[in-house]
């Protein structure tokens, strides 16, 4: 019963990375737009958007943590 | 449950063990071991020294391709620091992002060695290289600004009747900054490992299961690669990602703003 | 004529003379030519001189990852695998 709920609720957890994804393709969206306005990439946009993707990815990341955490160590 | 003794987990990758221990009941049941984690965090500890020190190229000012990777790490570092503290005065912080950067990426990238053992996936670890890096953040700024620190958690143009408020969550916010960094490195690493080790042992179930399916499980073989190569493009960024907010961490502790 | 007032002997002659009779003994005294190329001394320096000299070469990463793909393996075997010889899981 126990095994049960952890499953469903790791299922539940995983739903955070639709926020992650999205997340992702706004940045590099972003980055697609600033290059064709200027193009400058090798400039700043480029690791500008590394750094969002790194943002975007942990916060979708710290949900996949929480489904691994019910799924193995709960 | 208790009858599946032998339960594999993704999780047993990680398990920190023993490798050569030593138990004696004197001084209060003494027990020293030399574990994997600190073999491997050793072994990084070698590896980073050994190439720093054989790179030199016999101290020629002409660099060969070894001196150059030094060189390069050492300019990506000293433009991170003294692009986000400050121009002049920001050097000072230089020889700790270094090793920072350094440590978190060899760690890292020994993860990615097959058969390896990922040190920075452990949250004990990060976590303590980023409660470090902050509570030495909020040290100086007290000790430059006294007081006046609090300053910080009061953004610039605020209404007054909003003060409080947000006050509390700037504040929280600050307190979250000591667990985010350390958790952003962790997960990545973690996760990514744990995805690995689930999608091979499902792709290994796939080709062995008869001679159509090995043909078959070529695909996911194949995004396993792919996912591979995209895990060693995250260990570089979250050492870069690490770094940088370590120095937009140490900004906001000696320029309050 | 000319060599009189060529080279200049202006106000500070003597004493600039005889700075420049330092420079010119230190340089001369130096070793000329190319540098020797250094021999290898010792195991460690050989490494150096193999495979991250004027040859440089990427071998030491792939040293480096054989090095830790035996270890690791060596860890798993006596670990983990020890116990799976005939049953996979």
């Amino acid at each position: 019963m126990i095994q049960a709920a952890r499953i469903i609720g790791t299922g539940l957890a995983t739903t955070g990375l639709i926020g992650a994804g999205v997340g992702i393709g706004v940045v590099f969206g972003a980055l697609i737009l600033g290059v064709a306005r200027n193009p400058s990439l090798r400039g700043q946009l480029f690791s500008y958007a590394i750094l969002g993707f790194a943002f975007a990815e942990a916060t979708g990341l710290f949900a996949l943590m929480m489904a691994f955490l019910l799924l193995y160590v709960a | 449950m208790s009858n599946f003794i032998n339960v594999i987990s993704p999780l047993d990758q990680f398990e920190v063990r023993n490798l050569l221990s030593l138990d004696a009941p004197i001084l209060g049941n003494l027990s020293l071991s030399l574990t994997n984690i600190g073999l491997y965090l050793t072994i990084a500890g070698y590896l980073v020294f050994i190439i720093g020190l054989l790179s030199s190229n016999n101290n020629k000012i002409v660099p060969n391709a070894w001196s150059i990777s030094q060189e390069s790490i050492y300019a990506t570092v000293h433009s991170i620091v003294t692009g986000q503290i400050n121009e002049k005065n920001g050097q000072v912080y230089f020889p700790f992002m270094y090793v920072l950067f350094v440590f978190i990426l060899v760690n890292n990238l020994i993860g990615m060695v097959p058969y390896s053992f990922a040190a920075t996936s452990h949250f004990i670890l990060t976590f303590s290289l980023s409660f470090t890096v902050v509570l030495g953040a909020t040290i100086l700024g007290f000790s430059k600004h006294g007081l006046k620190f609090f300053s910080l958690f009061v953004p610039a143009g605020c209404p007054l009747a909003l003060l409080p408020l947000l006050v509390m969550i700037e504040f929280i916010s600050y307190l979250a900054r000591n667990v985010s960094l350390g958790l952003r490195l962790a997960a990545n690493i973690l996760s990514g490992h744990m995805l690995l080790n689930i999608l091979s042992g499902f792709t290994y179930n796939i080709m062995t299961s008869g001679f159509l399916f090995f043909f078959l499980g070529l695909f996911p073989l194949a995004f396993i690669i792919a996912f591979s190569g995209l895990e060693l493009g995250i260990a570089f960024i979250q050492a870069q990602v690490f770094v940088v907010l370590s120095c937009s961490y140490i900004k906001d502790g000696l320029d309050l703003h | 004529m000319v060599s009189s007032i060529i080279p200049p002997k202006a106000i500070g002659g003597a004493a600039d003379a005889a700075r420049m009779q330092n420079v010119v003994g230190f340089y001369e005294k130096l070793p000329r030519g190319a540098a020797p190329a250094p021999k290898p001394r010792g195991l460690i320096q050989w490494y150096q001189y193999r495979y991250m000299g004027q040859k440089a070469s990427p071998m030491p990463i792939v040293h480096a990852v054989g090095a830790l793909i035996f270890l690791g393996y060596a860890q798993n075997y006596y670990f983990h695998l020890r116990h799976h010889k005939n049953n996979a899981h």
